[in-house]
């Protein structure tokens, strides 16, 4: 198990340093003048001194070699530099918009699963009966309504119709926890809609699945009740793909929360990603696209070695 | 019946404990736990107006440029020598007065009372180190260009400061009523991020990406003044969660009202729509090489755009044809003769392509996919120009790559978006006038003509010279055509009935919408 760790975080290691490289090359590559950009923001008129000025500020006068140079040396360090726009850290950036991402994230994935694992198992149990064929209707539903109409919707009604909850924004936790808790609900529910179907439909297809298994038919004939051969025998073997699917899906809602976020306006990391591509800020750009393949690459890690934990062939081999 | 109520962080809506249950049940059993706890919805504290920003401001440093955004909030804090009033006058700020002993110099005498938010009075060497440092050789800030004017900046007394320019400027003195001229407290002015100001609020808090608040200060000069406790500005990037937001009560003032919702939100009961035209559309040619390097060509473009269409079609009728040179209304400059130097003629863009031999022209249009209305213009602008035989491809790549491709020369010829800077003709500089290349003005604009207009309209300080000057000009383009101007667009707030005393500056000076603050109230 620990060679099996050790291998896979030394290719994440190599695979970080990639990304590194590749987001460096490719912000580099694409036109478009930091500075121009930054100066030009919003009918701006660039003066060609104070530009020149601002490009030996911020190093982009250096060759492209010696800023290369320059960005591993740092990034070694864990210095992922500063803001070409704000002077910030980009790490302190990162680290107050992160948490923000993954607490939508997290909220999102956890309505999902208390909603999608319960309902994925009475689709199961009822196989081609009424409910089976509701659900069935209702993930189709939920899977084809993209994310900003569902969460356009979710403003329309309950911000402007009812007035039961703010059309969008952000209260830290600190501030006024109930505000904070409320204003999370609505997009961590557009995210969890999507999520929640395909939970319900890898539910049902990998507890079909165990109930047709010869353990399940014994532990039927040594007498356990049927709730005891759900939770231990069936629930837990289907689990594996169920959790292996939520990862990949948290994994892709690292950088797929954009829309969300814009729409309610929640500062988590995409819009500041996209802020940051907007204003060719490299610095905040690259800090952004390395945290994010990062955990993404963790994130797998952990699912697999999760993903071998509950299942010991996996674990065997 | 909806009760309002408030919460600590000064945000508002409408709610009673049934619509909350039902829309609770609605959402489905457990989903609105979180909401049940907070029976608090949005609603300000008396003293409290919540203004919805287009973006969160990058930065609050003083003297540079980093968007609209960070003008207005800026105004909050820091303050100039002069400003404007409503209708775009310039008026005294910390000066309490001035004079211009001859054309080249100015006089200010600072208001006695005026302190900055660190309680210190503001003095004459306050101004200097303010002043010095916007003209400093590694200065970024965004009045530098006019500062250069500046030969000498003297401290007569603690309370007078004496300002000698190198040539006569007229437009100097709105360089010094724009925002972008502040005065900053000489004893800390190492960090741009730290600098303070004399203006009517101090900044309280802030949560990065999302909103900061304004305390009003109790010691501003102006004796009433500012009107409300607390200024809060929240970030909503989204044109259409700004406007739900001013529609469910979240904030009392939105800016850069959507062209699409002008109508609608100036008919909602309980809302007010402020709009000016300020900004304006034009197109830029390349003077270097393909089909506009002839004159008769781009005065064939110029006279083939129908701007009725791109005023209603790009900007939903929330606009105004500009088919001369965009000049302050009402000013001297703003000669009734030549305020159409290119009214829609097909006919003649025909003729004119004739002449030039030019009856089989292709070209590339650059605009950018970033901003809609620039699309939709420059898609207006392919149908007219087929209607008198140009064929014309679209190119619209993202803004950043846009700009590059402007400032590169890489293109025929584009759509652009520009605005007034002080409010004065010399502003005309930026279209017309040569320079170092910019997407701004037309890639390799270099008329001698023009430039010598430009120069004797920017030292003339004898008023109906200088008009005779700027007429000379405006003939001059009509048919050398540098650029051809399309359209003001209108830029539009949105107001709660409930706020009092808010009023955007003039057409030409909408972008300090900021000084609004120190009048505006909430009832």
């Amino acid at each position: 198990m620990l060679a099996y760790i050790v291998k896979r975080c030394a290719v994440a290691a190599v695979m970080i340093f990639m990304v590194a490289t590749a987001v460096f090359m490719i912000l580099h590559v694409v036109p478009g003048d930091p500075v121009e950009v930054m100066l030009s923001a919003d009918g701006g008129k660039p003066d060609p001194a104070v530009a020149a000025e601002l490009r030996t500020r911020l190093g982009l006068d250096r060759p492209l070699a010696e800023q290369y140079a320059s960005y591993l040396s740092r990034l070694a360090r864990g210095d992922l530099g500063r803001s070409f726009l704000d002077n910030e850290p980009v790490l302190k950036n990162i680290a107050q918009r992160l948490p923000r991402t993954l607490e939508l994230i997290g909220a999102a994935t956890i309505l999902s699963l208390l909603v999608g694992i319960p309902l994925g198992v009475l689709a199961a149990r009822n196989r081609g009966r009424g409910i089976d064929r509701v659900l069935g209707t209702a993930t189709s539903l939920a899977l084809s309504v993209p994310t900003f109409v569902l969460g356009t919707l979710f403003i329309l009604v309950f911000a402007l119709l009812l007035r039961i909850a703010p059309a969008g924004g952000f209260v830290p936790f600190s501030q006024s926890p109930a505000t904070h808790l409320t204003l999370l609900l609505m997009p961590a529910t557009a995210v969890a809609v999507g999520l929640s179907a395909i939970i319900i439909r890898m539910t049902r297809s990998t507890v079909l699945d165990v109930l047709q298994q010869d353990w399940v038919r014994t532990a039927r004939a040594k007498g356990l009740r049927e709730p005891r051969v759900l939770r231990r025998h069936v629930v837990r073997n289907a689990l594996g793909p169920v959790l292996t699917v939520t990862g990949l899906q948290m994994g892709s809602m690292l950088g797929g929360t954009v829309l969300v976020e814009f729409i309610f306006n929640w500062p988590g990391m995409s819009g500041f990603l996209v802020r940051a591509v907007e204003h060719r800020d490299y610095p905040e750009v690259q800090g952004v696209v390395l945290v994010t393949a990062t955990l993404f690459i963790l994130l797998n890690l952990v699912v697999d070695v999760l993903y071998s934990v509950l299942d010991p062939q996996v674990r065997a081999s | 019946m909806a009760n309002n109520r408030s919460t600590s962080d000064g945000r508002h809506f409408a709610t009673d404990r049934r619509q909350f249950l039902q829309g609770s049940a609605a959402l489905g059993a457990g989903l609105l736990v979180p909401a049940a706890l907070s029976k608090a919805a949005n609603a300000a504290a008396p003293g409290t107006i919540t203004y919805a920003l287009s973006a969160y401001p990058p930065n609050l440093r003083p003297f540079d440029w980093s968007g609209q955004a960070a003008v207005t909030v800026k105004a909050l804090l820091f303050r100039g020598l002069l400003c404007f009033d409503e209708k775009g006058a310039v008026q005294p700020e910390l000066a309490e007065s001035w004079e211009q002993p001859d054309s080249r110099t100015y006089r200010f005498k600072l208001r006695p009372n005026a302190t900055f938010q660190n309680g210190k009075p503001v003095t004459a060497e306050d101004v200097k180190a303010s002043f010095d440092a916007i003209r400093g050789e590694k200065s970024t800030a965004y009045v530098r260009q006019a500062f250069q004017a500046v030969e000498t900046i003297a401290v007569e007394d603690p309370k007078t400061v004496r300002i000698v320019l190198k040539q006569p400027t007229p437009s100097f003195i709105l360089a010094l009523a724009g925002q972008m001229a502040p005065i900053v407290f000489a004893g800390k002015m190492d960090n741009p991020d730290a600098m303070i100001g004399a203006g009517p609020y101090r900044l309280e808090n802030s949560e990065k990406g999302v909103s900061l608040t304004f305390k009003a200060r109790t010691d501003f000069y102006r004796p009433g003044q500012p009107a409300t406790e607390t200024v809060r500005f929240v970030a909503y990037p989204d044109d259409s969660l700004r406007i739900a937001a001013l529609n469910a009560g979240d904030v009392d003032i939105i800016e850069y009202v959507p062209w699409q919702s002008m109508k609608g939100l100036s008919q909602t009961k309980g809302l007010t729509l402020q709009n000016s035209l300020g900004s304006f559309m034009y197109v830029v040619f390349n003077l270097k090489e393909g089909p506009f390097t002839d004159p008769k060509v781009r005065r064939a473009v110029a006279h083939a755009v129908k701007r009725e269409d791109i005023v209603k079609a790009a900007f939903f009728g929330a606009g105004k044809v500009l088919d001369g040179v965009p000049l302050p209304a009402g000013s001297p400059y703003a000669v009734p003769e030549l305020e159409h130097l290119w009214p829609y003629d097909p006919d003649r863009a025909r003729s004119l392509l004739k002449e030039a031999g030019a009856q089989n022209v292709q070209a590339t249009l650059l605009a950018t996919s970033t901003y809609g209305f620039h699309k939709d213009i420059a898609e207006i602008m392919q149908q007219h120009l087929a209607a008198v035989g140009m064929q014309v491809k679209l190119s619209l790549p993202e803004w950043g790559v846009r700009v590059s491709q402007g400032n590169e020369g890489r293109y025929h010829f584009a759509v652009n978006g520009g605005g007034p800077d002080l409010g004065d003709p010399d502003d005309l500089t930026a279209f017309f006038g040569s320079g170092s290349d910019s997407y701004r003005r037309s890639f390799g604009l270099s008329d001698p003509k023009l430039d010598e207009l430009l120069n004797r309209g920017r030292h003339e300080s004898d008023t109906a010279t200088r008009v005779k000057i700027y007429a000379e000009l405006q003939r001059a383009v009509a048919d050398s055509v540098p650029v051809t101007f399309l359209n003001f667009r209108a830029q539009g707030w949105g107001v709660r009935d409930r706020v009092k005393g808010f009023k955007v500056l003039s057409d030409q000076m909408n972008n300090q919408v900021g000084m609004a603050f120190d009048t505006a109230s909430v009832s």
